[in-house]
Parts: structure tokens; sequence; C-alpha cells
């Protein structure tokens, strides 16, 4: 998939875990770590809000394109 | 909803004892009256058994004059004591031949019918549990659809050899065995829509799997 979720580069950089993380957005750990793994079809707006605001971050910086 | 589909099991486990319990005293009877024919043989001639003059219908034989052309129906019970010629010698391994294959092709039905039954009594365990849209439940649909899609084709060819067999009795007389085999088709349908629910089934799960993975 062309699409390419950062989501373990911001958490580095905000120096938060993937436990924390899950705790301030209410998503599973193991929906995270679909997400993480670029395993996920789709990421529901609501949630992209939830991350962004936890991590205060753009959807740009956890979503890349990436052409094959 | 869990007494609908304890009903249905219920159903199903009674179905499958019954046909179970049919097979055998049915089977086990058959066996016994050819068995007692084939001890009353008289010298020249051989009495007719039940099972033999099953054509394509177990009440009726029919029988066609080859010179006027006139078909006549038989009932069972006049037959119980007509006596046909004694088959020649190289007919007789020709028929005996044919009569284990119908065998075989009996067992095979009722294998496919079983089966049938059995994954019913599976898929409707499996949607109990809560497990529906499952890879095992397609597997299941399809098979069960290719067994009934198969059945029609499997009686036709009973129905064939049945004939064959009752046409060599009665080459000596002058009737001549017609030929009426009928095809299930209701059950080839059958046996078509379980398949088309295996496909929906199939999409099923796709979706599924996609909705799973929308987080």
């Amino acid at each position: 998939m062309p699409i390419i979720i950062n989501l373990d580069v911001m958490l580095a950089r905000r120096k938060m875990s993937l436990t924390e993380l899950s705790d301030r957005v209410g998503i599973t750990m193991s929906n995270l770590s679909i997400l993480k793994t670029g395993k996920a079809k789709a990421v529901r707006l609501e949630t992209l809000e939830a991350i962004c605001k936890a991590l205060e971050c753009q959807p740009g910086d956890i979503l890349e394109f990436r052409a094959d | 909803m869990k007494t609908q589909i304890k009903f249905i099991k219920l159903a199903y486990l009674v179905i499958l004892t019954l046909t179970f319990a049919f097979g055998f005293i049915y089977g086990g009877r058959e066996s016994f009256e050819e068995g007692y024919n084939e001890a009353s043989n008289i010298e020249g001639s051989k009495k007719l058994s039940p099972m033999l003059i099953k054509a394509n219908n177990p009440l009726f034989l029919n029988l066609k004059d080859h010179v006027s052309g006139d078909s006549l129906n038989l009932n069972i019970s006049y037959l119980a004591d007509v006596r046909v010629f004694k088959k020649s010698q190289d007919t007789t391994s020709l028929l005996d031949a044919l009569s284990f294959l119908k065998g075989c092709i009996l067992l095979i039905i009722t294998f496919f019918a079983l089966r049938v039954l059995v994954y019913l009594y599976r898929f409707i365990d499996s949607i109990q549990r809560g497990d529906v849209f499952s890879t095992e439940n397609i597997k299941r649909l399809s098979l069960m659809g290719y067994y009934c899609m198969s059945i029609p084709f499997v009686i036709l060819g009973l129905d064939l050899i049945t004939y064959t067999i009752n046409k060599s009795f009665f080459k000596n007389l002058p009737y001549k065995v017609v030929y009426q085999g009928d095809f299930d088709f209701w059950l080839l349908i059958f046996g078509l829509t379980l398949l088309t629910i295996a496909f929906v089934f199939k999409k099923g799960i796709e979706i599924k799997q996609e909705n799973d993975l929308t987080i």
C-alpha cells in the first residue's frame, strides 16, 4: 500500500509510548498495533483527529504517500 | 433466537438419527428379502425379488408390448408371483456386476445425504457460537452445494442401472421395460442456491475483514 503511517516516528519524537497513546486516544493496543504495522485498511477521521490531538501534530505528520 | 437455533439443531439431529435408522432397517429388510427369494428358486425359473423389479417407481413397473406398442403398468403386488425365465450364464456375471455397482451408487447417495446433514448441523452450530462469517462455513456451504448438485446425476445413473437390470429380466417375455428416469431439478437448483450463498458469505468475510481493519 503506498500510504505509510509514521506513527512510530511521531511517538519517538514526542517520547511517548504506545500504551500512553492508547490511554490518551481511547483506542485499544491491538488496534494501534494494526495501525502502526500498516495492516489497517482504513482510518476514521475521528481516530486521526484524536491521535493528532494527543501527539500535537498534523495528519500529514502521521500519513505519508509513497508511490510504489 | 437461541430457542430457534436449538430447535433447528434438534431437528437436524432427529433427521440424522432417522436417516441412519431407516437406512439400516430398510437396507437390512431388502437384503433379507433378496436372500429369501434367492433361496426359494425353483428349477428353470426365478422368483422376481421386489428389489429387482423396482424400476424407477417403487410401486409400479412400466411394461410395453413389442408388437402393439401398448404400455402396461404392473403393480408390485401382482408381480409377486410372476416367474421369469432363468438368466443365462453369461448375463449372470453382468447382472451381478450391475447389482454391485447399484449398491455402490446407493452407498454414495447415502454418504452424500449424510454429509449434507452433518455439514448443516455444524453450520448451525457455528452460527450459534457467533462464528458466522468464517472460512469453514464457506467450505461447508460449497461442499453441501456440490453434493446436492451431484445427487441428481448419481440417481440418474442408478435409474439407468436398474433399468438395464430389469430389461435383461424381461427379454424373454413379449413385453419391454420402459425407461422412466426422472431428473431431480429441484435438488440441482438447491445446490446452485447453496453455492450462491457460499459466494455471498465469501464477500461477507471480505467486508468483515475490511470493517475489522478500520481503526
